[in-house]
């Protein structure tokens, strides 16, 4: 209690925003509990406002209870979050580390590929992915994590470049150590840091793409995202204003909090780059 | 490294680059359900089998796959997109329509978030850890985490419907004659929503990098000599601060672009702003992917153009450009 | 001669969480008009603590003035505002810094720099200021002062950059010139050539200057008055050959014993053995990125056909400065970087750079140069120590065994396997680092730079330690160093290169007494405080 409270006067940010995170994944997992059934059965009357009794969020024009439409569009958004990170954050640092060691030709090509990547317009590449290959919940997936390894990749290889030079990896080197087990046991941990900070803070950039992407009409019908709820929301959103505002007020929290912690671990793990100034 | 050498090999980059798209692009529509003269005119069977026929021949279906890319290629180095199978008509004439909508509502988001990001982030990161820092890194991370679809229709709830002050949809009133004065005062009117939604996203961006940028550079060795020369604080902040770090800002402000027209697709979709961003939401729905296509390419052309203009301006603005490579 | 800085009783306090309260505490000192004060000091003794407080350049968020006066021209000046201090540097206190590379903006042309610390006095009109730049640039010996003016500090060489800073910090005549470290970045050579330049600078303006450095050598060659500093508080002070000579504070004895004597002690002519390790005509281009539409790539040569033997037993140390390529072959001989022309020969077998065969990796191992990055810092020490041996197939226990020899035999405990290497300092991390290359039982041991990065008490039990360790296992050595002092201590033989190429290769004895070629003779005669050598050799005779 008291280290909680101590870290929290130092990054009341960050730890509000773990609070938050906690809130949302245990909303995620317990969906089926909390609001057992199909979500989009007919359950009350239509265009119930909010804190109407029974259904806390209100209902949209078919009576369909939006809290339940909440809970579970919670699991499909944070599964596709975390799937795409993992993904991106696997095949970014696989690049990037292979680049910074081995340099030389290896370096360029992997750069022009990920610059490549960097350069055109991701979300319309994203969209573009989508709507061709036909929308699925792999092919979303897939979509946001083209766009998103680069970052990784350049962060990875940057972080590398620095490490291969310094005096602890030549050490291993004239050790005899293998190429692999230098990149795995001495590179790679101390990449680790940067790592998960960036993938945190990716984390809550895909949600707003994968929302995004749900939002205009992509998204998969039988994984209904707090995009996708956004979106069937718009059509009427003068009138049940709710209907859009309040899965919007769930991204938004959700990629806030991603935010507020991911610069908490930042400060955390990687004191010596953001020890001045201010920010929680 | 000399500065000619530097920006041909930009210049190189540029070029592979776009190659890159059509390459992706051709991969695409091989990807995709379907041949890829179907997946061009529509649904398959939507369109007349004529035209599909022509499609099928137009693109080289019958030859090998290295000949169907080189008639790609080929066709889109002459910016031939083909005919969009919905209007009859040429798909780059729909897009040259479209486009100065498009980056008058890109641009202005862009000065504005530009500007406001670099203003608002030197200030905080000259008052760092002072009270106004503390709320100007607030508004960033707020704006930071808003979807952007979602902060324009909360924008219309807000300021059209309820307040009833600001148009929320299209780009002019429709019908009105009118001088150009009052043209453009109307299309002024109509900007400021949806350049603002897209603006204050860009804006948090800039804010959270310019003030680290600043934090790096007030660090610096150089910033104490010209203090310890006794400069003016004015001076010290103009000519060693932000000329500095402003230098990286260049080069990411440029690679947001993409991003940035990316991010209008949603914009005017919202807005029913009347460019191309809207036209490839009505591509999508339509399922006329030729179209869609072609502003893919058009839009990662524009980006790239714009990444030379910044390669350019970062030679003039840095003597070391081999920290640039 | 009247003073014109007077400090007294100056205490400077540490932010809160600090290893120690006061960065300065209680100290009392005075500058003289026209002189030239060393402030002598270890890293953390804050000596440059007290420069900065005396031009008003303390971080303000870190560090403040607690108590005490700093009197300047007989006005107080601790706690004047930020506006009055502006005033004073620049027109009254010149600065010069350690790192001229980071202490200037690389993003406006040289002469720009110099005219604004003009400009910021009233230089006088535009015109005016153009002139006194030119006239700057001459004073301080800029080569081809027109077209210099016009250029980058990138474009500059180190030297130059520190002139450029000379000149912006005299452009004002100002009464007091602090140096802190100007010379400690630079090649020996440079820091001659700078330390005259200082030296003429202070007869020509008659300025007094503050001069911060570790170096004794240094401070023998231009120092008035010393003043000795550890742990914050003033130690010694006093006339700079006194303090030398006689030091009264077993602190300053010890330093000053711990300073490297030149004189090679008449090496102990030992046979050198048979040649262990035989370099043939070595030579190495650094390519630039050649450009597509370029039929060359340009490049830099850092080798250039080098010879070398070492024999079994035998200590050489490869001295030069940078750029010489002296770190370039010490990285061909570990196998960590390859080669493009020439052999290299170990006991009897062909080595081949990176390709090496693992096996024959262990025979040469390596001491680096910075005990803060040699180390692995996510590792414990015994994971640091013991990886390479178990990979070359040593047993764990055996491994581990060896391991508790050796730190003992390094002098630390062996219960210091257990921690990570941010618990020790800088001297106890490179006895680890040593400890790591003999775990493999090296036949040949290439150190670069081993002590460059350490406090000169530090560096004396260093050397010590390797030449014992080198001695009792009978380890040959190359031990790079920049430092003739360092070389002249631990060498057999010392092999001199410049440019790529070896310009001297001899006994240490003969080549620090009779150098056969130019280049060693001026790198000998720019050793900081050679004359303070003679006087130093004179009372050793006499005490024994």
């Amino acid at each position: 209690m008291a280290l909680l409270r101590s870290s929290f006067l130092r990054h009341p940010g960050a730890v509000a925003g773990a609070l938050i995170l906690i809130a949302i994944l245990l909303m995620a997992i317990f969906a089926g509990i909390l609001f057992p059934g199909d979500p989009w059965r007919m359950v009350a009357r239509p265009n119930l406002p909010p804190f109407s009794p029974g259904h806390l969020f209100g209902t949209d024009m078919l009576g369909r209870d939006l809290a339940a439409g909440i809970a579970h569009g919670a699991q499909v958004t944070l599964l596709i979050a975390l799937a795409v990170t993992m993904l991106a954050v696997a095949f970014g640092t696989a690049i990037g580390a292979v680049a910074g060691y081995f340099g030389g030709w290896v370096d360029d090509v992997a750069m022009r590929f990920t610059e490549f990547f960097q350069t055109i317009p991701s979300f319309l590449l994203t969209v573009v992915i989508v709507a061709i290959i036909a929308p699925s919940l792999t092919s979303i997936i897939l979509a946001i994590a083209i766009v998103s390894w680069p970052q990784i990749a350049r962060l990875v290889r940057a972080e590398v470049l620095s490490l291969v030079n310094q005096d602890f990896v030549r050490a291993a080197r004239v050790g005899g150590l293998s190429s692999a087990r230098i990149i795995w046991g001495h590179i790679l941990p101390n990449v680790l840091s940067p790592v998960i900070v960036a993938a945190s803070l990716m984390t809550a950039t895909v949600i707003l793409i994968e929302s995004g992407i749900s939002f205009l009409g992509l998204g998969n019908r039988d994984f209904v995202s707090w995009g996708y709820l956004l979106g069937t929301g718009r059509t009427a959103f003068r009138v049940n204003w709710w209907l859009s505002t309040i899965p919007g007020l769930a991204i938004f929290l959700t990629v806030l909090s991603l935010n507020l912690v991911g610069d908490g671990l930042n400060h955390w793990l990687n004191p010596r780059n953001s020890n001045r100034g201010g920010r929680a | 490294m000399d500065r000619l050498g530097f920006l041909t090999g930009r210049a190189a980059r540029a070029v592979l680059i776009l190659f890159g798209v059509i390459v992706l692009n051709f991969v695409l529509l091989r990807l995709a359900p379907g041949d890829a003269a179907s997946v061009l005119a529509g649904d398959q069977g939507a369109a007349d089998p004529a035209f599909v026929a022509e499609l099928r021949h137009d693109l080289g279906l019958d030859r090998s796959v290295p000949e169907q890319l080189w008639i790609y290629t080929k066709s889109l180095a002459r910016l031939d997109f083909g005919q969009s199978y919905r209007d009859q008509r040429p798909v780059l004439d729909i897009i040259a329509e479209r486009l100065p909508a498009t980056l008058l509502l890109t641009l202005t988001a862009f000065g504005f978030a530009l500007a406001a990001g670099i203003a608002l982030g030197s200030i905080a990161a000259r008052h760092a850890g002072s009270l106004l820092d503390t709320v100007l890194t607030g508004i960033s991370v707020m704006f930071f985490a808003m979807p952007l679809f979602w902060t324009g229709l909360m924008a219309i709830l807000l300021f059209s419907v309820w307040l009833n002050w600001l148009p929320s949809y299209g780009m002019q009133r429709v019908g009105e004659g009118g001088s150009d004065v009052s043209l453009v005062a109307d299309v002024a009117v109509h900007l400021i929503l949806p350049a603002l939604t897209l603006g204050l996203f860009y804006m948090a961006i800039y804010m959270r990098v310019t003030r680290a940028s600043v934090l790096d550079v007030l660090d610096r060795d150089f910033v104490r000599t010209a203090r310890a020369k006794g400069l003016k604080p004015g001076l010290i902040w103009r000519q060693h601060v932000l000329r500095n770090a402003l230098l990286p800002i260049i080069t990411f402000a440029s690679l947001q672009a993409g991003q940035l027209i990316g991010g209008s697709i949603l914009i005017e979709t919202v807005f029913a702003w009347p460019g191309v961003g809207r036209l490839a939401f009505d591509a999508l729905m339509q399922r006329d992917y030729n179209l869609l296509l072609a502003i893919f390419f058009i839009t990662s052309a524009i980006v790239v153009v714009i990444n030379l203009v910044a390669d350019f301006l970062y030679v003039a603005a840095d003597p070391r450009i081999e920290l640039g490579a | 001669m009247s003073a014109l800085v007077e400090i007294d009783g100056l205490s400077i306090a540490l932010p809160d969480h600090a290893d120690r309260a006061l960065a300065v505490e209680d100290v009392s000192l005075r500058i003289d008009r026209g002189e030239v004060l060393c402030l002598v000091g270890e890293s953390g003794s804050g000596k440059s603590v007290l420069a900065a407080a005396i031009a008003g350049l303390l971080p303000a968020k870190q560090l403040r003035v607690a108590a005490g006066a700093i009197r300047f021209d007989g006005r107080d000046i601790a706690g004047i505002s930020e506006a009055s201090f502006r005033l004073l540097r620049g027109k009254r206190i010149g600065f010069i810094f350690q790192e001229p590379m980071s202490a200037l903006n690389p993003v406006l042309t040289i002469g720009r720099q110099i005219e604004e610390a003009l400009a910021a006095h009233d230089g006088g009109d535009r015109k005016a200021r153009a002139a006194r730049v030119l006239e700057l640039a001459r004073a301080t010996r800029l080569p081809d002062p027109e077209t210099i003016i016009h250029r980058y500090p990138h474009q500059l060489s180190g030297g130059q950059r520190q002139r450029v800073m000379i000149a912006m910090a005299i452009s004002n005549d100002p009464d007091l010139l602090i140096a802190d470290e100007p010379t400690t970045a630079l090649d020996v050579t440079t820091q001659a050539e700078i330390l005259r330049l200082i030296l003429e600078i202070r007869e020509r303006l008659g300025l007094a200057i503050l001069f911060i450095t570790h170096d004794f050598g240094v401070v023998a060659d231009i120092a008035d008055r010393v003043v000795v500093m550890k742990e914050g508080r003033v130690v010694e002070a006093g006339r700079a050959h006194d303090v030398l000579d006689a030091p009264s504070q077993p602190y300053t004895r010890r330093l000053i014993e711990a300073v490297p004597v030149l004189h090679a002690s008449a090496t102990d002519e030992q046979d050198a053995g048979d040649p262990f390790l035989v370099v043939r005509g070595l030579t190495k281009t650094y390519r630039d990125r050649r450009a597509p539409w370029r039929r060359q790539a340009s490049g830099t040569r850092a080798l250039d056909g080098v010879d070398l033997t070492i024999g079994r037993g035998e200590t050489v140390a490869l001295v030069g400065e940078s750029g010489s390529g002296k770190t370039t072959l010490g990285q061909c001989v570990v196998g960590l970087s390859d080669w493009d022309e020439g052999s290299l020969r170990f006991d009897g077998r062909d080595l081949a750079g990176t390709t090496r065969e693992r096996t024959l990796r262990p025979r040469i191992q390596m001491v680096f140069q910075d005990p803060f990055a040699s180390l692995n810092p996510r590792h414990r020490v015994r994971r640091i120590l013991t990886e390479a041996a178990i990979v070359n197939g040593l047993s764990y226990e055996r491994a581990e065994e060896r391991m508790s020899r050796l730190l003992v035999r390094v002098g630390l405990d062996p219960g210091a396997a257990d921690r990570f290497p941010h618990a020790f300092s800088g001297g106890q991390r490179q006895r680890i680092g040593l400890a790591r290359a003999l775990m493999l039982e090296p036949d040949l041991l290439v150190a670069d730079e081993p002590v460059s990065a350490l406090d000169v008490s530090i560096q004396a039990q260093i050397l010590d330690l390797l030449a014992e360790i080198k001695r009792d296992l009978g380890l040959s050595m190359l031990f790079i160093t920049h430092d003739l002092r360092v070389a002249s201590v631990i060498a057999d033989r010392i092999v001199v290169m410049q440019s790529g190429k070896i310009v001297e290769d001899g006994p240490a004895e003969q080549v620090l007494t009779r150098p056969g070629s130019d280049y060693a003779r001026a790198l000998l005669a720019a050793v900081p405080g050679l004359s303070w050598e003679r006087s130093r050799e004179q009372i050793r005779t006499a005490a024994e």
